[in-house]
């Protein structure tokens, strides 16, 4: 495969009316990754599966799908992507089957075989009514047309928010091999488990802006570690951590020291505790969750400013 | 009644108020308009004839009114022998109100039930304290309301017309209008019961109502021929209400037939809908295809594959609908000199009034074949704005494409319904004058109109283009266009003024030569508000659901 970024997007704004929904992302996925997707409510992450799509036409900034132009180009692209949204909307009286079809037919690259495979797997009827399907079952019907198409790119935007944990697996299943394949995923997602799982690279998005991007270990690398520590006797630690820099959250409860501590600062501070006699310490690297919640919660930081 | 009954049905009917306010809310512009409309189409009737009508003229009319074939279409007609303006009214123009209410009517309960089932609203709305059957009841009420504001309606609009009636026969009349709309209600009830689309449910009232009126057409027919089965008029609802007479033998207890009857149908539907599931239906929905078939591959074919079952009812409809028009023809040139001279006018005279009356229908059929063409651009934005467009734009379909298959499937649908109207037309037209040339006539007669329906509907592409929002607007002109092409020489409007009415502007064939010149126009204009809406389209953002 070539080394042409699969999404490249660079200081891309889009308002609607007076509301800015991106104020300057950029974001690069590159050929064969599996790219986690990341942020809160409001955040963006639809609104730029849009622009790549072409649905919407950015305002600022440069937009690059496969190498060429999403909006000016939009046709073209599409017989080499595939999108899931996370609503999936259907034509109330036609069958499952007949989306599957049609949605295939008109990407244009039709792989029956896969089809009727992926419809087992995922346990559709393909024969009832969309009307009659479950927010779970429409989401299958546009799963299952996009993977059944062998496109270089897949757009998923929360693509499983409605399976079940059996179909989730399935879904993971599947993805595995697409990147085995050396196909691109821009993957939006709630779950983290499932971001954890699949991802090569995370990005996390923010009102409009990535905040942080990167491959998981990076990112862990950026955030803080957790420690607790046991002294074997009893000392005035605390006030000298708190003046350490790269510390944060310091408090003790019955005689165990937590506080977190800084990736960039860990050896100094290891320095400085070897020397007060520990009796038992204990470092947790930061979930992705601690690696979200950092962001979701804070108003209006970016990494940029917390340095 | 023992202490827990008492509480169950306190539960039961917990929530009514504020259901029936949420219904006034959504139906703030929807419930007006209909009662207004109504009562002004009342309005207008009795007007028109009172000053169209000297008491000479309508004595005349007599024979035109007494007309089996007349009868079939506007029911049993009282008092004919000393024919006043209220008894013509009544006798010419009752069923076009009882049509009226009964549509507004199926379609205002089943809007706010099944349809409100099938979108998935109701299940939020049920989880709060709300009781089962509170929508279907507030729905049926709200129904009752309308229908009563709306014989009311007729009821002053006949007593402040020039014509003064009498204020009891008034409201009598204005209430058996009202009593249709009762009973159609009703029977929307029981149609949002038996299927789970809210389409299929209004299709299956609209079947009722259709027989209703051929049964009450046949019996009344056969009557006035002195026919055997005058009896079938018995078995309608519209029949029933005919038969107040009001105006002749002001009789009230037929209201009473409609009134148990929309009783005994809402009881079966509240009976229905407390043991069924919440978006169920007693027709269960049967397994459709596995696949879909090899010509679904295509934006045109998902247009005809989505629009297709629709059109055919539609084709049945202005086949049958031309064909009974068309089969007066004989008739109207009968009677064309009993006729009031403005009214005769409008359909060439004296001299012309067979080529004429097949023209004025052709003009009656672009009328009423523009309401297709206009909801299929309404369609096409609802694929937008239901948010089915978007998975397939990320499909390899161009934009352009979509709005093109949408709006050329809405002009060869346009063009076949003006076809197989023209038909029927001129089957009835030559059937009943032994002319076989009217077939012909009646058929281009009513493909000439077809530039008229293409500028229609493209102006709503082209607004769908531009401002989604506003695709809408495109009803603006064409009830400007029926109204003056329907009313404007009645009302003694200039004739160039009534020449902009796009379904004046061509011109009515046979009995005119069609005007080159404004086919030329329309189609061009309409090609150039197609590339609008095209370019507009093509360059504007998708409005998510
Ligand atoms: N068509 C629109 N008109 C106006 N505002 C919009 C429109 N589409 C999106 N927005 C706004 O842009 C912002 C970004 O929305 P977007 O749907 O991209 O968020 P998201 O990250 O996908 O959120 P979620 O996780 O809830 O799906 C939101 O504040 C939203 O209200
Ligand atoms: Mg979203």
């Amino acid at each position: 495969m070539s080394d042409i970024p699969a999404v490249n997007l660079e200081q891309v704004t889009k308002s609607f009316g007076r509301k800015q929904a991106l104020a300057g992302l950029s974001l690069r996925v590159q050929p064969g990754e599996v790219h986690g997707f990341l942020g809160p409510n409001g955040a963006g992450k639809s609104t730029t599966l849009r622009i790549l799509l072409g649905l919407l036409r950015h305002d600022a900034g440069t937009a690059q799908v496969l190498g060429k132009d999403p909006w000016a180009d939009a046709v073209e692209l599409h017989s080499r992507l595939a999108y899931v949204p996370g609503d999936v909307a259907l034509w109330p009286n036609l069958t499952g089957g007949e989306a599957i079809d049609l949605f295939m037919r008109l990407r244009g690259s039709a792989n029956p075989a896969r089809r009727d495979e992926l419809i087992e797997r995922f346990d559709l009827d393909p024969r009832a009514k969309a009307r009659t399907y479950s927010k779970g079952n429409r989401q299958k019907v546009a799963l299952i047309a996009a993977l059944a198409s062998e496109v270089e790119l897949l757009l998923l935007d929360e693509p499983t928010s409605g399976l079940d944990p059996l179909m989730e697996a399935q879904f993971q299943e599947c993805i595995s091999g697409v990147r085995q394949q050396g196909r691109s995923i821009l993957l939006s997602s709630h779950i983290l488990a499932q971001v954890e799982a699949l991802a090569d690279t995370v990005s996390i998005i923010r009102r409009g802006v990535v905040v942080e991007s990167g491959s998981l270990e990076q990112l862990r690398h950026l955030a803080s570690t957790s420690i607790s520590l046991r002294l074997r006797e009893p000392r005035e630690v605390i006030e000298v951590l708190r003046g350490t820099p790269g510390v944060h959250d310091v408090h003790s409860r019955e005689g165990m020291v937590r506080f977190s501590a800084d990736q960039e600062h860990l050896p100094q501070i290891m320095q400085l505790i070897s020397d007060w006699g520990v009796a038992s310490l204990t470092a947790t690297p930061p979930t992705l969750e601690q690696l979200l919640l950092r962001h979701y919660g804070e108003p209006g930081t970016t990494s940029a400013e917390r340095k | 009644m023992s202490s827990s009954a008492r509480h169950k049905a306190e539960t039961t009917s917990l929530g009514m108020i504020p259901y029936l306010r949420f219904i006034a809310r959504r139906d703030r512009w929807r419930a007006p308009a209909w009662v207004i409309s109504l009562g002004l189409l009342a309005l207008y009737f009795i007007t028109a004839i009172t000053l169209l009508m000297d008491p000479a003229t309508l004595q005349s009319m007599t024979g035109f009114v007494r007309n089996p074939m007349l009868a079939l279409i506007s029911g049993p007609g009282f008092g004919f022998e000393a024919i006043t303006v209220e008894r013509y009214v009544v006798g010419v123009y009752a069923t076009f109100l009882m049509i009226g209410t009964s549509l507004m009517s199926h379609t205002t309960v089943i809007r706010h039930t099944r349809a409100e089932e099938e979108s998935g609203h109701a299940e939020l709305l049920r989880s709060h304290v709300i009781g089962r059957q509170i929508p279907l009841l507030a729905a049926l009420g709200a129904a009752a309301a309308l229908n009563l504001a709306v014989s009311l309606c007729i009821a002053l609009a006949f007593i402040g017309s020039v014509a003064h009636p009498a204020a009891v026969p008034s409201l009598l009349f204005g209430l058996s209008a009202g009593s249709v709309g009762l009973f159609f209600a009703a029977v929307g009830a029981l149609t949002a019961q038996l299927t789970t689309s809210a389409r299929t449910a209004s299709g299956m009232a609209g079947t009722v109502l259709a027989l209703a009126f051929i049964l009450r057409g046949l019996g009344d027919m056969s009557t006035a021929a002195g026919g055997p089965v005058g009896w079938l008029a018995w078995l309608s609802p519209l029949g029933w209400a005919q038969r107040t007479a009001p105006f002749t033998d002001d009789h009230w207890w037929p209201l009473l037939l409609n009134l148990g009857g929309a009783l005994v149908l809402a009881a079966f539907a509240l009976r229905i809908q407390s043991r069924r599931d919440l978006g169920a239906g007693l027709l269960a929905d049967r397994p459709g295809r596995a696949r879909a078939a090899r010509w679904l591959a295509t934006p045109w074919a998902l247009v005809v594959r989505l629009q297709g079952p629709g059109l055919s009812w539609w084709l049945c409809g202005v086949l049958l609908g031309g064909t009974i028009l068309g089969s007066l023809t004989g008739l109207m040139s009968q009677s064309i000199t009993a006729m009031p001279a403005q009214i005769a006018l409008l359909m060439g005279g004296p001299g012309a009034i067979i080529k004429g009356y097949v023209g004025y229908l052709a003009m009656f059929f672009a009328i009423l074949v523009s309401v297709y063409s206009l909801r299929c651009v309404g369609a096409l934005r609802g694929e937008e704005s239901e948010g089915r467009l978007e998975i397939l734009l990320a499909d390899r379909m161009g934009r352009g494409t979509w709005v093109s298959a949408w709006t050329l499937y809405a002009l060869v649908a346009s063009g076949a319904l003006l076809g197989m109207a023209g038909l029927g037309t001129g089957l009835g037209a030559s059937f009943s004058t032994g002319d076989p040339t009217l077939l012909s006539g009646a058929a281009l007669g009513h493909l000439v109109q077809l530039p008229a329906l293409w500028l229609l509907l493209t102006v709503g592409v082209a607004l769908y283009g531009w401002v989604p929002r506003a695709t809408g607007v495109s009803w603006i002109l064409y009830a400007a266009s029926v109204f003056l092409a329907l009313f404007g020489s009645l009302l003694g409007l200039e004739q160039q003024l009534v020449d902009n009415s796009l379904f004046q502007a061509i011109g009515q064939y046979p009995r005119h030569s069609p005007a080159s010149g404004a086919i030329l126009m329309f189609s061009m204009l309409g090609l150039l508000l197609w590339a609008a809406g095209y370019l507009g389209f093509r360059r504007r953002d998708l409005k998510a659901a």
